[in-house]
């Protein structure tokens, strides 16, 4: 089709085209520009009808001010850095449970008193409750593991000095079944 | 009006609010010609600026009136295709204003008569959707400025605002008026 005379679109403006016309108009308006800006001036020459109030808001919401995550390249990147992120969190929560175990055992092995390791024992106990908050279950294990393991060493001091790095392999142990298992969803 | 540089975002950006600002008016009034559907043209100048946005870094600047023209007649012709198909498939009473109808083309609503209508569907509605609907479709204010004015949350009112919404939706295609949806 050629360009629509200025008669046709002027009609075509003003409802005046039978159904099978307009349809043919419109095609034809999607496709040329210039046919598309004619037809833009006579609607503003009076044709115009206010849209609701909040329409350029949301427009803009959705363009220049993003909040929400976009599909695609932008979401993938920020979902991506999002899991690091947390990965690197839970690997710091890691490093000190760690430390503070170490740290625990150290001081718990090299006290020849039994009264105390009960309540060392507890606070062992307690601080790696707080430290791993991922699983439930494999928390528990390691801190009941360290419990039987230090209750073996109410007996002597020699014996500490094994049972402490054994109590060290059971602990890192856990440490690496909890990492490994939440490395895993990334897979 | 300047051509956008496409490799500086923040002009990018000053650009397109500024052809929203400009064309968001025609933009819409064009949807609205051509589906004869308040609420759908919306969406359907909703859906162009998105669109249009998305072409900004190809496009040179040129004739953006008729640029987005195209874009909306695009968006527009797929809908009434949509439209059509579902009118086909229910079977029932609607008032699909398909431009492939042959006779007499229905009269065509103009802003003044858009008003009207939505003034007098506005008030049927119950309250308080009735108030936040008037002051929304009739008096032209924001989600933002009602909840200002009647001390309500904004997220309460943009909540009544959508179910009124729904509801004039289902108020005037029951009274047969050319509603595609």
């Amino acid at each position: 089709m050629a360009h629509i005379e200025e008669e046709l679109l002027q009609a075509y403006v003003r409802n005046r085209l039978p159904a099978g016309q307009e349809q043919a108009v419109m095609r034809h308006i999607a496709v040329c520009d210039s046919c598309a800006r004619r037809f833009a001036a006579l609607m503003e020459k009076g044709m115009l009808v206010a849209p609701p109030p909040d329409l350029k808001k949301e427009i803009l919401e959705k363009t220049v001010n993003q909040k929400s995550p976009v599909s695609g390249q932008e979401g993938f990147w920020r979902k991506r850095s999002g899991q690091r992120k947390e990965l690197l969190a839970y690997s710091a929560r890691v490093v000190f449970a760690m430390a503070a175990s170490i740290m625990i055992l150290f001081t718990m092995s090299f006290q020849g008193n039994t009264e105390r390791m009960p309540e060392e024992i507890m606070q062992a106990q307690k601080k790696t409750v707080f430290v791993f908050t991922k699983d439930g279950i494999s928390k528990k294990a390691v801190s009941e593991k360290v419990f039987e393991e230090s209750e073996k060493n109410k007996e002597s001091g020699q014996e500490n000095g094994k049972k402490f790095t054994d109590s060290l392999r059971e602990v890192s142990g856990g440490i690496q079944e909890a990492l490994s298992d939440f490395w895993e969803q990334f897979q | 009006m300047e051509e956008p540089d496409i490799f500086d975002t923040a002009r990018k950006e000053e650009y397109f609010v500024k052809i929203l600002n400009k064309y968001e008016k025609l933009v819409f009034s064009v949807c609205f010609r051509m589906t004869q559907n308040y609420f759908d043209a919306e969406d359907l100048t909703q859906e162009t600026f998105l669109a249009f946005y998305k072409a900004l870094p190809g496009f040179d600047g040129e004739n953006p009136s008729g640029f987005l023209t195209r874009i909306a007649t695009n968006k527009c012709l797929d809908y009434l295709k949509r439209a059509e198909r579902r009118s086909v498939a229910a079977e029932d009473e609607v008032f699909a204003s398909v431009p492939a109808k042959e006779g007499e083309p229905e009269a065509l609503l103009l802003e003044k008569e858009v008003e009207v209508l939505l003034n007098t569907a506005c008030m049927k509605l119950k309250p308080p959707y009735d108030e936040v609907a008037l002051a929304y479709y009739c008096r032209g204010q924001t989600g933002t400025q009602i909840a200002q004015a009647s001390g309500r949350k904004v997220k309460t009112v943009q909540t009544q605002l959508r179910r009124a919404k729904a509801m004039l939706q289902k108020q005037l295609k029951k009274e047969g008026y050319i509603w595609h949806t």
